[in-house]
């Protein structure tokens, strides 16, 4: 009976830490298989502006006046760790930038696609000949260009909308992106084109029973899908007593494709509040949530069986 | 390389990730902190206080304690600035010094609110439904509404309406949040409304009035006349000292509850973690010690502190001289004597009650969170963070909470409570915190987290962590020292001598620690090692 150690950790969001984290986790965990579903790329670009003396920043509600080669090479790591993009700039070249959306976009894939290369180099250099078998994919929040670098390295198979087995039993399906979000993030789908293109793939499985579901998105009101609700301007809606208020935000289709082909599995990430688990009939599924922001790497650490599947697991705060 | 205040620089975010939204602003903080307090808890300050340590004057203590308390308040802010993530000091001490610290001091501080979940209702009827009814009853010469005031103050009675004000929100918190939310918030506004009357009928009313009321209460429920100097002569000659000494004025510490730190348990992606908490943590400790010391100054103004710290020395240090009245001599009840309405009186005893309950269902949800976290930790059966599949709610662990409120209030209704001293506990954990606040500079395993900005900072080359951490440990440290030796004070409060109860206290940690190490070693054989969960990865 094939048993093996699987580790799931999501939504790193660029986090230098987290992802050299990610890496040093399978000698850790003593773990086999190693899976990251989806957003691994950053959200914020802190310029670092060239001025007279030197260079001048804002990180973390703290303005930085650097004057030396040496001080700038220990703010940078700091800036990338949690997952913002040091960028050395001029205000003229920031200026041009800011509020054109194209150069925004151009800029921010630039630097993203400059570190997922670095990241893929790092895998190759930290994973070659120890037969850690790597997983990553893009979620909602990662533009397309970024499947190129994810499938640079040799150690690192870029997984979304592929079946991988694991053993001779279990296969993982994976599928990186998200149904509508407020925010129109690049990877969206409607509902309905969700299960469109989804079905086809579970089709392939050859026991979805014994599949695991590497699905970015969380099924709908499923416990582990939860985060604050927002009005049309993105702000949080709050109970008179400071409580923010929390709502389901998960897909109702990938709640139907649990439900109707009860895997054995579920990995989900997205709602980064969500941490937690659920049982859907045969399925159990997990959301590790994600505090990248602190150089954390929550994860989930589990044991399959062919034959009993899910035998014991640990949430991780790495 | 220097950090400066000046032109902020710009940041750039990216216009299509998900997530991007001010959580937690610092007046959603604020408010968050400040409704979790409570206010049944606040009637010790103005009647504990007075009866433990006369030697003293209300509005001075209650000055000092805010100002020493303001930087543990401070040392929350840096750590949910370093660690901005849900879980708080179970996080910051599991993280600082060693996981199995951090669990113990969260089964200590969970056990302590599944006691408050049931002795809250407890307090309501003793404190609050019983001198409001007992009060009008006696001024307006309703014998009835008295009668009805003193079965209110009864142990059975009390653990009975304790009991319905437990299984209710038992109920509440199973079919889901969303009508506990509601009920919360209108507690919030009933309890905002209730506190305004109240401080309007302690404004307007002069000293002669509450004079000319409590001698109609002392002449009536007593039979004592002149009972307002009555009190004050009787007090004094039982020994109750005048001026002010250093000891009684510190001696508000381990009664006023000045720690403000809901906010801290809402982590996530705060794009001002440390503005954000600053005004939770520090403001809202700041905005509830206004509210003591404005409710102290009215009671100054209309009852008198010579009064107030009379009737409570009595109450607590003269045997027996208060039990011809049937009340405790809280504020509630002063103010109840006060109100000649009977229609501002039912609004105001039954906005009471409402404010007095939000404490309990936030004692739960405290509690239950707790228990969950340990559930994904594996540190309690998994079968405790299981979720109703219609209600969504974690019932297995509400109901779990509501059995041990239930057994602690009926032990207490009794006078056979010794288990636990849940005010006690909390000390102990904020020490833990405080000790942990002076240690997390100088580790090497917390290192990359103090190294942030905004938390790093120094004064005189001291890390100012450590230096908040050590005003933690001054002032718990002598809040505890005086629960310790000071006779009574626990057995007020608790119904135990914190003395005769120290070894149950130990348990409350000890059995926590046991049960980490003991999971730990039969987990370990199953695989999956306990310490797994807590184990840091190598970020390089």
């Amino acid at each position: 009976m094939a048993e093996l150690t699987l580790f799931f950790a999501t939504d790193i969001h660029g986090s230098e830490t987290c992802w050299r984290k990610f890496l040093n986790a399978a000698k850790v965990y003593k773990a086999d298989v190693m899976v990251l579903g989806g957003d691994m790329t950053g959200k914020v670009i802190v310029p670092i502006y060239t001025t007279q003396n030197g260079w001048q920043a804002t990180w973390k509600e703290q303005d930085y006046n650097i004057n030396t080669k040496a001080e700038l090479d220990e703010l940078v790591p700091a800036i990338r760790g949690p997952g913002a993009y040091p960028y050395v700039t001029t205000r003229e070249e920031i200026d041009a930038v800011v509020g054109d959306a194209e150069a925004e976009h151009a800029l921010f894939t630039k630097l993203k696609m400059d570190v997922l290369r670095g990241w893929m180099a790092l895998a190759d250099e930290r994973l070659a000949g120890t037969g850690v078998r790597c997983f990553v994919m893009a979620g909602n929040d990662d533009p397309y260009e970024i499947d190129e670098a994810l499938g640079s390295a040799r150690t690192v198979v870029n997984t979304d909308r592929l079946i991988v087995q694991l053993t001779d039993r279990i296969a993982m399906l994976s599928f990186g992106a998200s149904t509508v979000t407020p925010w129109h993030s690049p990877r969206e789908l409607s509902e309905d084109e969700y299960l469109r293109q989804v079905e086809p793939l579970v089709g392939q499985l050859a026991a979805p029973e014994r599949a695991i579901f590497n699905f970015h998105d969380p099924p709908y009101n499923s416990d582990i899908d939860v985060a604050p609700q927002i009005d049309d301007l993105l702000r949080v809606q709050y109970r008179a007593t400071g409580e923010p208020i929390y709502a389901p935000v998960g897909s109702r289709s990938v709640r139907a494709l649990v439900e109707k082909y009860q895997p054995m599995l579920g990995l989900h990430g997205h709602v980064h509040e969500g941490r937690g688990r659920y049982k859907m009939g045969r399925t159990v599924g997990f959301n590790p949530g994600s505090d990248y922001t602190e150089g954390m790497l929550r994860g989930v650490l589990i044991k399959l069986s062919d034959h009993k599947g899910v035998r014991e697991y640990s949430f991780t705060m790495g | 390389m220097a950090a400066s205040s000046s032109t902020p620089a710009l940041q750039i975010w990216s216009r299509d990730s998900t997530g991007l939204v001010k959580l937690g602003t610092p007046y959603r903080a604020l408010v968050l902190n400040f409704a979790n307090i409570g206010l049944t808890y606040i009637m010790f300050t103005y009647w504990l206080h007075p009866a433990f340590f006369p030697a003293s004057n209300l509005l001075l203590s209650i000055i000092v304690a805010e100002l020493v308390i303001l930087p543990f308040m401070f040392l929350y802010a840096l750590f949910a600035t370093a660690m901005p993530r849900t879980g708080s000091e179970y996080i910051y001490i599991s993280r600082t010094l060693h996981p199995a610290v951090g669990f113990a001091c969260s089964f200590a501080a969970a056990l302590s609110q599944s006691f408050w979940t049931g002795v809250g209702g407890y307090w309501i009827s003793t404190f609050v439904l019983s001198p409001m009814l007992t009060s009008f009853g006696a001024t307006s010469g309703n014998a009835a509404l008295t009668a009805w005031g003193a079965r209110f103050a009864e142990p059975t009675t009390a653990l009975i309406i304790a009991s319905v004000f437990l299984w209710l929100m038992v109920l509440l918190n199973i079919t889901g949040l969303r009508g506990y939310f509601r009920f919360q918030e209108i507690n919030w506004w009933v309890g905002i409304a209730t506190l305004l009357v109240m401080l309007g009928v302690l404004l307007v009313s002069s000293r002669q009035d509450f004079v000319n009321s409590f001698n109609t209460y002392a002449q009536s429920a007593a039979g004592l006349s002149n009972g307002y100097n009555t009190v004050i002569n009787d007090a004094r000659a039982a020994g109750m000292p005048s001026g002010i000494t250093l000891r009684d004025t510190l001696g508000i510490f381990p009664i006023i509850w000045l720690v403000a730190w809901a906010s801290t348990y809402i982590g996530g992606e705060v794009q001002t973690p440390r503005k954000t908490q600053l005004w939770g943590t520090v403001g809202g400790s700041l905005m509830y010690a206004t509210a003591v010391f404005v409710i102290a100054a009215l009671l100054a103004k209309t009852v008198g502190f010579e009064f107030n710290t009379a009737a409570s020395y009595l109450s607590y240090q003269a045997a027996g001289w208060w039990d011809r009245f049937a009340d405790w001599p809280t504020f509630v009840f002063w103010t109840g004597l006060l109100i000649r309405n009977p229609i501002v009186l039912l609004l105001v005893g039954l906005g009471m009650v409402l404010w007095s309950y939000f404490w309990i269902p936030s004692a739960m949800i405290i509690a239950t969170r707790a228990i969950f976290a340990w559930s994904f930790d594996r540190l309690v059966p998994e079968k405790l963070s299981d979720v109703h599949p219609r209600f969504h709610s974690p019932y297995i662990a509400v109901i779990l909470v509501g059995v041990v409120g239930q057994i602690f209030v009926a032990l207490y209704a009794f006078g056979v409570f010794n288990l636990l001293l849940p005010s006690v506990a909390y000390m102990i954990v904020f020490l833990v915190v405080s000790l942990s606040g002076i240690v997390f500079p100088y580790l090497k395993k917390t290192e990359s987290l103090y190294n942030q900005p905004g938390v790093n900072t120094k004064i005189a080359g001291l890390p100012v962590m450590t230096l908040c951490g050590i005003a933690g440990v001054v002032y718990f440290g002598i809040a505890f020292y005086y629960m310790l030796t000071v006779q009574g004070l626990t057995t007020a409060v608790f119904g135990v001598d914190l003395r005769a109860g120290a070894a149950v206290l130990a348990l409350q940690f000890l059995i926590p620690l046991a049960l980490f190490f003991g999971l730990r070693w039969w987990r370990a054989r199953q695989g999956l090692a306990v310490d797994t969960a807590f184990q840091r990865l190598p970020p390089d």
